[in-house]
């Protein structure tokens, strides 16, 4: 097969959009979008593979049958690796159908968690093991409750310190996760400091980067769904099946915080994933929402409002005084 | 002793060919062997690895290398372009240990 090569296919051109398109669903992948780059296979004029990059995550791998078992697989996966190191990625995830686990096993890669629709893998100079033993564990007591919370915090509010709080006073010691993944107003470095910040007067308390393996919902793929509902399942499962498998045996973690969710849907869903999921060897409490003095339930992105409103009279009912003095200081608010 | 500045990869998955990642690490030298023949050639694959390293005076990596039945003088090549990317120095070749 000295006629295959390797492209970049461009899907700004509809010519390869469809031909595109069309392997795909030979595979039943559902089409994305914000794709970072996609490599073909061509047998001379024909398009008989594809996979793509978005970020550091591998998705959309597509072989027409008649190509699948080894040299295809492996020429368009080594190419997919190189673009990566290209691009500065040495961590990197495939999230794909448990059937092909071992697939990517056998080219180097390891499994972080697998559930029964889905399987999330890593290779690189990171992994999960590396990653849990950082945290230092705790002592494994009879009556002894270890609690855990796992929050975004942009920005930390007196919502996150009431939760924080309210662990802290039901158990021996409290890790707080904070949600690495860039995608809000606050930086994760400006989060993480400002929840830091804010529980400094909580001697149970310690706060951890949540890494690249919790509430990731940016890098976890899910293209092989075709309804959106289904698709956050699928996420939401598989992060709290990361969580019960890996992160709380590393920290003994017995119960895991959570807020009560009255607003957003997705939040809701993986309230219940993580009960699905977690129960009965983690417990899950869902902690209601406090609200502010005249009643106003807290919210970060209440906040955010108020920021982007240049409304400063309430912030300082939303926010501890730490997160008041940084928005003070970083947006004049 | 030279120092991996950064993590670097060389090779491909494709048959006979081998995949070498160097990470720098603080403790001592890895090496991570997946192999089609690890039985057979496990220990000379590694043996050829550990001898290219120590022949640029490289310590403190780790090596993640997947083989697919690369010959040895191909495993020397691709562990000897891993550490020039690793000491970001492509385009200074250190003739003298090759």
């Amino acid at each position: 097969m000295t006629t295959l090569q390797v492209k970049k296919i461009n899907l700004q051109n509809s010519y390869h959009q469809t031909a595109w398109q069309k392997i795909l669903a030979s595979e039943n992948l559902r089409v994305e979008h914000h794709l970072s780059y996609t490599a073909g296979i061509y047998d001379g004029e024909q398009l008989i593979a594809t996979g793509s990059l978005q970020r550091n995550v591998i998705k959309e791998i597509a072989i027409l049958p008649h190509y699948q078992g080894g040299e295809v697989f492996n020429l368009l996966l080594s190419h997919l690796m190189s673009e990566l190191s290209n691009r500065g990625f040495y961590h990197y995830f495939v999230f794909t159908k448990p059937m092909y686990q071992q697939t990517f096993e056998y080219i180097g890669f390891q499994k972080v968690a697998a559930t029964a629709e889905a399987c999330l893998l890593e290779k690189g100079n990171q992994s999960i093991d590396e990653f849990v033993k950082c945290f230092s564990k705790k002592e494994k007591g009879v009556k002894q409750q270890i609690g855990c919370i796992v929050m975004h915090a942009n920005p930390f509010t007196k919502g996150h310190l009431y939760l924080i709080e309210t662990a802290a006073k039901a158990c021996a010691q409290v890790v707080v996760f904070v949600v690495e993944a860039d995608e809000g107003m606050f930086s994760y470095q400006e989060r993480i400091a400002l929840v830091k910040a804010g529980t400094a007067h909580l001697s149970n308390v310690e706060v951890y980067g949540g890494g690249a393996y919790m509430v990731n919902f940016a890098t976890f793929p899910s293209y092989f769904i075709e309804e959106e509902e289904q698709v956050i399942h699928y996420q939401t499962v598989l992060d709290a099946t990361i969580f019960k498998e890996k992160i709380a045996p590393a920290i003994n973690c017995t119960v895991r915080y959570v807020g009560e969710e009255p607003f957003s849907h997705t939040t809701n869903l993986y309230n219940q994933a993580l009960k699905e999921v977690l129960l009965p060897e983690v417990q899950v409490q869902v902690i209601p929402r406090s609200a502010s003095l005249d009643g106003q339930i807290i919210s970060a992105s209440k906040v955010r409002e108020m920021i982007e409103a240049g409304a400063s009279e309430k912030l300082a009912d939303f926010v501890p005084a730490t997160t008041r003095t940084f928005i003070q200081e970083k947006y004049h608010v | 002793m030279m120092e991996i500045k950064q993590t670097a990869m060389a090779g491909t998955l494709e048959s006979s060919d081998i995949q070498i990642t160097l990470t720098p690490i603080a403790g001592a030298t890895e090496i991570h062997l997946d192999s089609s023949v690890g039985k057979q050639f496990g220990e000379q694959i590694k043996q050829v690895i550990t001898e290219t390293l120590a022949s640029y005076k490289v310590e403190h990596v780790r090596v993640d290398a997947v083989d697919r039945g690369a010959l040895d003088c191909t495993i020397q090549a691709r562990t000897q372009t891993v550490i020039q990317r690793g000491l970001d120095q492509v385009d200074q070749v250190n003739w003298e240990v090759l």
